[in-house]
């Protein structure tokens, strides 16, 4: 089935049942496609990633989705928490001339470009980091996404109050992985996973 | 030969910015320009300050800007430049020569309006006029007859109802001339040449000459500059946004004018601004793509000034850049990858100029075994090496900390939230003896909450957090 609906994608046949625009984008791990509506990342949606602390794999559950929209498209980092090592990356296939790190000075210019971001064609994906944001600002980001039609991530930490999104991963650590939550999301709850990173 | 002449009626009052309330230029005690809210009182160029001031109290004043002009004429010759590479400046517009040879006209009447659509489009009042001869053509604009006279057309004939008013003679001259009974061009043209040099001089005579072309008008043509710089003054020092965009939208129309006429593109520009206070407020523009898009560079130039607001109100701006022919052709509309690129080029070109340049950076790959010195993070573009340098250790976290935080050690186990694990390692690097002679054994360590850390232990067995796996 699988097979089939690959040399269909190819052929660029078109069915009565799905779009030929792609919806969702593959996460790069089976056992999140499951659990996701559609099979992966949805695009137009400001997909929220809760995090406690870092170093419990939160960006390389991103990396895969990340490497295939940065081979078109443009990345937009905007306020990452650290320096991103750049021979780590390049392991990951991420394309680094193809890659935008923003360091905004103030949490309105952040805002103001991960907005731009999200309104510019050649970009293939915004991921933004937010120590605190407020939830008509989130509100705003969104709504950009959807009329953007891109793929974009915000990492918000852990306790933060909840945002009005569409689709939020709690992320904890796990051993040898990650462990999703999916909070909240398109159709029938699931239950948490272990992703093998 | 074909001359046209562009005459700018209200110069010295477009050398300041445009105003919503009643407003003149004066130079000495009387009025040289009013805008039209002034005239709505009844005001008019030539009248005293002290009469103006009493019939529109509310009237505001400003001393004539020679400086300002002059710019704004040599703004004026650039775009006349587009036309014709003969073009030559006069006190208050320009006169161009249109020749077969240098220029091709084509029709002439198509010619005028779109040089006249074009300083519609800058914001100009003007009066503009064609001739045979440079003489006419500028006295045709002068007397706003707005006419297009080419060699073939009667223009000699059509020249002699003119009032003698009309020409530039000397108020003595004309005065003569009058009691005479000569009050028309054609009637002075009817008279014997040698009386006339007689009675009024050569000066008489060599203006007729020049009106009838009977003589050869050499000129000194105009030498287009390598820079655009134009000058704004406020007349009330702006201190609102709207005001001061509004200034600069009107210089940038003028100055994407110029870059058409020359073919130039924008590739750096710096804009000026003076504070009441005196201060100088300088913010230079860099450009991925050299632009010639009025609406781009406006907004480019407000995303910059957007968040800083004014300490104290500005009283001019200025806006100069060198003008260098571009050989970068217009947008590609077939080739869809270049098309992101020019996207994306305008998107860094935004961020940059809200930002800052050291706000938008790349990650390059340098070859050094210092895992801090090797990823480098520099302002945009990138630089160095994109790829992975040689064969890189898959063992490298996504996240460095630079410097290397120290880590706390009990019993000579590392602690971060909870005694580490080293799952993985000891790595040794050990390089950098030419400057700074660095042995470090790395490992991939793992805390009990199951977060990874990338860790090293020094020569003097102090150990250090370098990175997260995040």
């Amino acid at each position: 089935m699988r097979v089939l609906a690959d040399a269909w994608g190819r052929a660029g046949v078109r069915r009565g049942t799905a779009s030929t625009v792609p919806t969702v984008i593959s996460t790069g791990f089976a056992e999140l496609d499951r659990c996701l509506e559609g099979g992966g990342w949805p695009v137009g949606v400001l997909t929220e990633l809760r995090v406690g602390r870092a170093g419990i794999g939160e960006m390389r559950l991103l990396l895969p989705v990340l490497a295939a929209l940065g081979r078109e498209g443009r990345l937009i980092w905007v306020a990452p928490p650290y320096r991103p090592c750049a021979p780590a990356l390049a392991a990951h296939a991420i394309a680094l001339d193809h890659l935008v790190i923003v360091r905004p000075r103030t949490h309105k210019e952040a805002l103001w470009a991960v907005s731009q971001g999200l309104a510019s064609p050649a970009i293939g994906a915004v991921v933004s980091w937010f120590a605190d944001i407020r939830e008509q600002e989130f509100r705003a980001l969104q709504r950009q996404a959807a009329a953007g039609g891109r793929w974009s991530f915000c990492f918000l930490p852990r306790n933060l109050a909840p945002q009005p999104s569409r689709l939020r991963l709690v992320l904890e650590p796990a051993p040898r992985g990650v462990r999703v939550t999916l909070a909240r999301k398109a159709g029938r709850p699931v239950a948490p996973l272990i992703v093998t990173l | 030969m074909l001359w046209q002449a562009v005459v700018l009626t209200a110069l010295p009052l477009e050398a300041f910015a445009p105003r919503e309330t009643p407003f003149a230029v004066v130079e000495g005690k009387t009025l040289v320009g009013c805008n039209a809210c002034a005239r709505e009182y009844g005001l008019t160029p030539g009248l005293s300050m002290v009469r103006a001031a009493a019939s529109c109290p509310s009237l505001s004043f400003a001393p004539r800007d020679r400086a300002a002009e002059e710019a704004l004429l040599e703004g004026l010759a650039a775009f006349a430049y587009g036309f014709t590479p003969q073009v030559v400046l006069r006190a208050d517009g320009v006169l161009m020569r249109f020749t077969d040879k240098a220029s091709p006209v084509g029709d002439p009447r198509r010619l005028v309006a779109s040089v006249a659509q074009g300083l519609a489009d800058m914001g100009y009042a003007f009066e503009t006029a064609m001739a045979p001869t440079a003489t006419t053509a500028w006295l045709c604009a002068r007397a706003a007859m707005r006419c297009v006279w080419t060699p073939q057309d009667p223009w000699r004939a059509l020249l002699r109802p003119l009032p003698l008013a009309q020409l530039p003679l000397a108020d003595a001259v004309r005065a003569a001339c009058l009691a005479l009974g000569l009050a028309r061009v054609g009637d002075l043209l009817d008279m014997p040449r040698s009386g006339l040099v007689r009675r009024f001089g050569r000066e008489v005579i060599s203006l007729l000459e020049g009106l009838m072309g009977e003589r050869s008008e050499v000129e000194n043509f105009w030498a287009p500059a390598p820079r655009f710089r134009r000058r704004l003054c406020f007349s009330h020092p702006a201190e609102t946004e709207e005001a001061l965009s509004f200034a600069l939208a009107r210089i940038v129309r003028e100055w994407v004018a110029v870059m058409r006429a020359r073919d130039a593109r924008a590739g750096e520009f710096a804009v000026e601004m003076r504070h009441e206070d005196g201060g100088l407020r300088s913010e230079t523009f860099t450009l991925t793509r050299p632009e010639r898009d009025g609406q781009v560079l406006v907004r480019l130039i407000r995303e910059r000034l957007r968040d800083a607001r004014p300490a104290s109100p500005i009283t001019a701006v200025t806006l100069s850049a060198p003008l260098e022919a571009s050989t970068e052709g217009s947008l590609p509309l077939w080739r869809d990858g270049q098309w992101h690129e020019q996207g994306f080029g305008g998107l860094v070109d935004r961020l940059r100029a809200r930002l800052g340049r050291d706000a938008v950076r790349a990650l390059s790959v340098r070859p050094d075994h210092r895992p801090e010195r090797a990823s480098r993070e520099d302002p945009w573009p990138p630089q160095g090496l994109r790829g992975p340098a040689g064969a890189v250790a898959a063992e490298r976290p996504i996240w460095l900390m630079d410097p290397p935080e120290r880590l706390e050690v009990v019993g000579g186990v590392p602690i971060l939230r909870g005694p580490l694990r080293l799952a993985r390692g000891p790595e040794r690097v050990e390089t950098g003896w030419w400057d700074e002679p660095v042995v470090r054994d790395y490992f991939v360590a793992v805390n009990p909450a199951c977060e990874s850390f990338w860790v090293f232990r020094s020569a003097q067995e102090e150990w250090f957090l370098q990175g997260y796996f995040a």
